[in-house]
């Protein structure tokens, strides 16, 4: 426990003084890098929700990433640039969305429920091509950063870079919450034996189709600051690679614990970094083929992943 | 308490449930036994709602209960263990019945406080765990339990769900003699406080703990009484007890 709460000080401390740093080192380029991993850390975090708690293997999380900032461009097209109203909007269209899509497909189980879920993102994907008005297959060019009043200023890099920071922290600690309350422990308990669990008296549906809304909303949400962070959206973010790369980061971080998709963010997104710059052309056009024996390694040598290595069961 | 009224399930052309009658009374501790294959787990199975029968009814406290499902059918007080250990083996002991206390204290959709440390919870659920003799293996994940352990921590489990009923799938299976003989005196102390379906190979635990026995062969009950009237049935011995002698 002592070790780890260790670690979490150090490393939000780092992340904390990485912007002064990183401006004082000439290199301001890292915060747009990082803050990058915090955006899509939150979207990691959301699908560890469903993914790693509650196995729920949803390969359609993409979706509300994709919906969460399409919500925010849409309406900057029609002028309402207002922060609080698009983020709420990107959030609670994902979460309806997420609420219709879970429905359906937590009445499945196994391999339907991989398939079905990826059909309804796939759907959601073309939906977004067939939009010539926001357009379509080559997306939209976000018309402004959304805006707080005078209050924060998204356009300012470093600014932008802590509230992502302080979201993603947020995201980490209700999730944390979650898991460990009684709504979390009849979401865990469905996921170890489901057969136990309804036969001591849960019906898991319920609470499998709250946890996977509520994944959808905080996933929608980082949708609506990773359209703020590209300013451009395109319907590529809800492409079934998009949802790999989502389960990838858990998977690879360790699903089921509190760290492990921040820990795999960041893995994933540093190693494709360093790949796609590696001075051999072969290696940077083939970053994916490098990348991919990673996850087996991580599957293979660490039970949760890269957070396993400072995993104790504390059950 | 409980009514069951020409039950029949066939899977195919096996007819694995034939037209039960079977009547559990308040109090009682009921067992079900017959050989191999007479069909004991599939019926006792359409008793907790894991299966639902082709036709009959099941009448639970005078509600029929024949098509509910299993939560619902546990939330009215019928809990089951199964033949295979059937636990969370990544919790502690302790989450494991506490797990089972929660099921029934309300719902569910309680997102913020810490249940781990809930005093509503771990107190009964600490109290279940010595009753069955595993206090001091709380904190024990249940995967490192010793086999024993998880079948008394699932009966446990059964019972913190406070039933009015508890199905018992063979809680001896795979036990050794002394786990076995600790498992029987437990039992038999609840004898006349908890009504239970125990369904068992073991003889001497049939004929120690049950009030009443029914015999189960090719999905009849060919006989139901006590046990001095299973020993002298003619029938039974033909059909079961033979089978061992």
């Amino acid at each position: 426990m002592k070790t780890r709460l260790i670690l979490w000080t150090v490393t939000v401390a780092l992340l904390v003084a990485l912007p002064p740093l990183a401006q004082a080192a000439g290199q301001p380029f890292y915060i747009d890098l990082v803050r990058r991993m915090l955006i899509l850390s939150i979207a990691a975090v959301s699908l560890n929700l469903i993914l790693g708690y509650g196995g729920l293997v949803s390969f359609g999380h993409a979706a509300y990433l994709g919906l969460g900032a399409y919500s925010v461009g849409i309406l900057a097209f029609y002028g309402i640039t207002s922060g609080p109203l698009q983020w709420l909007v990107a959030m609670g269209v994902s979460a309806a969305v997420a609420a219709v899509i879970g429905a359906v497909c937590i009445r499945t189980s196994g391999i339907f429920f991989i398939m079905i879920t990826l059909a309804f993102t796939q759907m959601l994907y073309y939906l977004g091509i067939s939009l010539e008005e926001f357009g379509g297959d080559d997306g939209m060019r976000l018309k402004a950063r959304s805006q707080f009043g005078g209050l924060i200023n998204l356009s300012d890099s470093v600014t932008f870079y802590y509230v992502s920071l302080a979201i993603l922290l947020l995201a980490v600690l209700l999730v944390y919450r979650i898991v460990n309350s009684r709504f979390g422990m009849v979401l865990r308990a469905a996921k170890s034996n489901e057969a136990r669990s309804r036969a001591i008296g849960f019906s898991p549906y319920p609470y499998r189709l709250v946890a996977f809304v509520i994944a959808g909303a905080m996933c929608g949400l980082a949708g609506a600051l990773y359209a703020n962070h590209t300013n451009y959206i395109t319907p590529g973010l809800m492409s079934w690679h998009q949802s790999g790369e989502l389960m990838f980061m858990v998977i690879l971080g360790g699903m089921a614990t509190t760290a492990g998709p921040i820990i795999g963010t960041f893995a994933f997104l540093i190693l494709e970094e360093i790949l796609k710059a590696a001075p051999i052309a072969f290696v940077k056009e083939h970053w994916q083929m490098f990348l991919g024996p990673l996850l087996l390694l991580s599957v293979i040598f660490f039970r949760r992943g890269l957070a396993g290595i400072f995993y104790r069961p504390d059950a | 308490m409980l009514e069951v009224r020409s039950l029949t399930k066939s899977f195919g052309a096996l007819k694995a449930s034939d037209g039960i009658d079977f009547e559990v009374r308040e109090g009682e501790t009921h067992a079900v036994i017959g050989p191999n294959g007479a069909g004991k787990t599939t019926f006792i199975s359409q008793l907790a709602g894991n299966l639902i029968p082709d036709s009959g009814t099941v009448r639970f406290s005078g509600e029929d209960i024949t098509r509910l499902p299993a939560p619902q059918r546990a939330r009215r007080g019928l809990a089951r263990s199964f033949q295979i250990t059937s636990i969370y083996k990544e919790f502690s002991a302790l989450t494991n019945v506490a797990l089972a206390v929660q099921a029934h204290a309300g719902h569910s959709f309680r997102f913020w406080k810490d249940a781990r440390h809930d005093n509503e919870l771990v107190i009964p659920a600490k109290k279940v765990l010595e009753d069955v003799g595993l206090g001091h293996r709380a904190h024990v994940l249940a995967a490192d339990l010793a086999h024993g352990e998880q079948r008394q921590l699932e009966v446990a489990m059964v019972l913190a769900t406070r039933p009015r009923l508890m199905l018992l799938d063979e809680p001896m299976a795979g036990m050794g003699i002394e786990e076995s003989q600790r498992m029987i005196a437990f039992l038999s102390g609840l004898k006349h406080k908890q009504t239970i379906v125990l369904v068992e190979h073991d003889m001497d635990a049939v004929f120690r703990l049950a009030d009443r026995i029914s015999v189960l062969v090719y999905g009849r009950v060919i006989a139901t009484g006590s046990p001095e009237e299973i020993r002298g049935n003619a029938e039974v011995r033909k059909a079961y007890l033979g089978e061992d002698a």
